[in-house]
């Protein structure tokens, strides 16, 4: 049974509210949401890139969970829980190159690159490496459930989530024209803000477009608010589209190579997409992006946005300008949501704010995920007790 | 090298996280043990060369590993 006020969540956008206070800065209502919206789900959190080369290895803090991200000598991608099975200890605490096994820095239990427990020294006393009641085979790291689309790292923690290509299979087959390689910008082209907000005022601001006339004014004069159309997909994403999208130009003119055999209507549209949980996601016909939300509490969030293309940045150095403008073009757009999101999480220290009432006909990809997010919370509890 | 000349390059090495170099010390300093007769400090440190050579990736561990089965101190 839902709790009255996330009732009223899922009620027709006419009559709804949106989620009360306590989801945005109550601790307890935080690690609940962990569970129910981000473990129990596809969630991002790092990108292919960060581990370009095989052994490449780096810990994420995924809302307070830590994990680690590791390229194998096949170039397939594992993500296990970054704990040693034997006292706990955080394994890896930078970014490095494995070049042979994790070993825990406290009484250097040995790890395989594939998380299978390799040695266990002076377990059984000085020089004794064996204790039969130490089953390596039973002790190995956990691997998370992961999934790599567009150079995205998903991780499903709690297991139970249908696969990937299932949960995602409408957005899949929405942008199956972009189903092709994509290459990273490089450097320059990721770029990360530490926000004073809860992580889902950033799902909810870049779903909608209402905002854009008001927060990103440089766009009124080609990319009217008319221009742009909602996207909804109950219970999977929400966003917005634009019919008058134009490419970034050189100072020559030149512009990025678009993606293979895109349909007529990406030669002006582009789509702006938050894929629930917590991964905010553009198509256009010659870039794309990620932004991934990384929870730091109720009332923090890191955002990291890494920008792909069409061409590999490598065999085209004529366009390393191009690159950087429209990296410094991306981030200046992002970064004036930044006092918005920030003031809303503010707003929701006000004790009599009621989650909000939407504007039915501009907020429905927002209430979209509001409603989202209050099923997920009911299955949790549901299922949980 | 004798034993307090491992032990001084041990600390050295340490401190400096050259790992290979431990490895290769431990190694060392397990072997000398072995070769006098005190099998289980000699594992010990044949441990501890094992442990950095597996987390290095040299070729040597194999040859650590086996020496440490066959003193029954490795499965």
């Amino acid at each position: 049974m839902l709790d009255e006020s996330l009732q009223k969540v899922t009620l027709p956008i006419e009559a709804a509210r949106g989620l009360p206070n306590n989801h945005y800065t109550d601790n307890s209502t935080y690690y609940e949401e962990r569970e129910a919206l981000l473990f129990a789900n596809w969630s991002a959190i790092a990108v292919g890139s960060d581990v370009p080369n095989p052994g490449d290895a780096m810990p994420v803090d995924f809302a307070g969970m830590p994990l680690l991200v590791v390229r194998n000598h096949n170039n397939s991608i594992n993500v296990f829980q970054n704990t040693c099975r034997h006292r706990g200890m955080i394994l890896i605490d930078e970014k490095c190159n494995l070049r042979g096994t994790i070993r825990c820095p406290y009484h250097s239990w040995s790890y395989n690159i594939d998380g299978s427990l390799r040695a266990t020294p002076h377990v059984a006393g000085p020089g004794n490496n064996y204790d039969e009641s130490v089953e390596r085979s039973q002790f190995g790291l956990f691997k998370m459930r992961s999934h790599l689309w567009r150079d995205i790292i998903f991780v499903n923690v709690s297991g139970n989530a249908p696969e990937f290509e299932d949960s995602a299979s409408t957005l899949l087959k929405r942008w199956q024209e972009h189903e092709q390689s994509v290459f990273y910008g490089g450097e320059v082209s990721t770029f990360t803000f530490d926000v004073g907000c809860n992580w889902k005022l950033a799902v909810e601001n870049y779903c909608e477009s209402y905002h854009l006339p008001w927060i990103h004014p440089s766009l009124n004069t080609y990319s009217r608010l008319e221009d742009h159309y909602h996207i909804e997909e109950l219970g999977q994403f929400s966003g917005q589209g634009t019919l008058v999208y134009q490419q970034i130009k050189g100072d020559q003119g030149e512009v990025f190579p678009d993606f293979s055999n895109l349909s007529e209507f990406w030669d002006e549209g582009a789509e702006y997409i938050a894929l629930f949980p917590n991964v905010l996601l553009a198509s256009q016909r010659d870039h794309t992006y990620a932004m991934i939300l990384l929870p730091q509490g109720p009332e923090r969030t890191i955002e990291r946005t890494v920008i792909y293309y069409s061409f590999n940045p490598k065999e085209r150095p004529d366009l390393k300008d191009l690159i950087k403008k429209n990296s410094d073009q991306w981030r200046r757009v992002l970064e004036e949501d930044i006092f918005v999101v920030e003031g809303m999480q503010k707003g929701r220290h006000g004790v009599k704010f009621d989650g909000g009432k939407f504007a039915p006909k501009m907020d429905g990809p927002t209430h979209m995920f509001h409603h989202w997010a209050a099923e997920q919370i009911q299955k949790y509890r549901l299922r949980h007790g | 090298m004798n034993f307090k000349e491992i032990d001084t390059a041990i600390v050295t090495a340490h401190s400096i996280g050259d790992k290979s170099q431990l490895s290769d010390l431990y190694v060392e300093a397990g072997l000398n043990m072995i070769e006098i007769g005190e099998v289980k400090r000699g594992c010990f440190f044949l441990t501890q060369g094992y442990i950095f050579a597996l987390e290095e990736g040299m070729n040597s561990a194999k040859d650590i590993y086996e020496t440490l089965i066959k003193y029954g101190h490795e499965q």
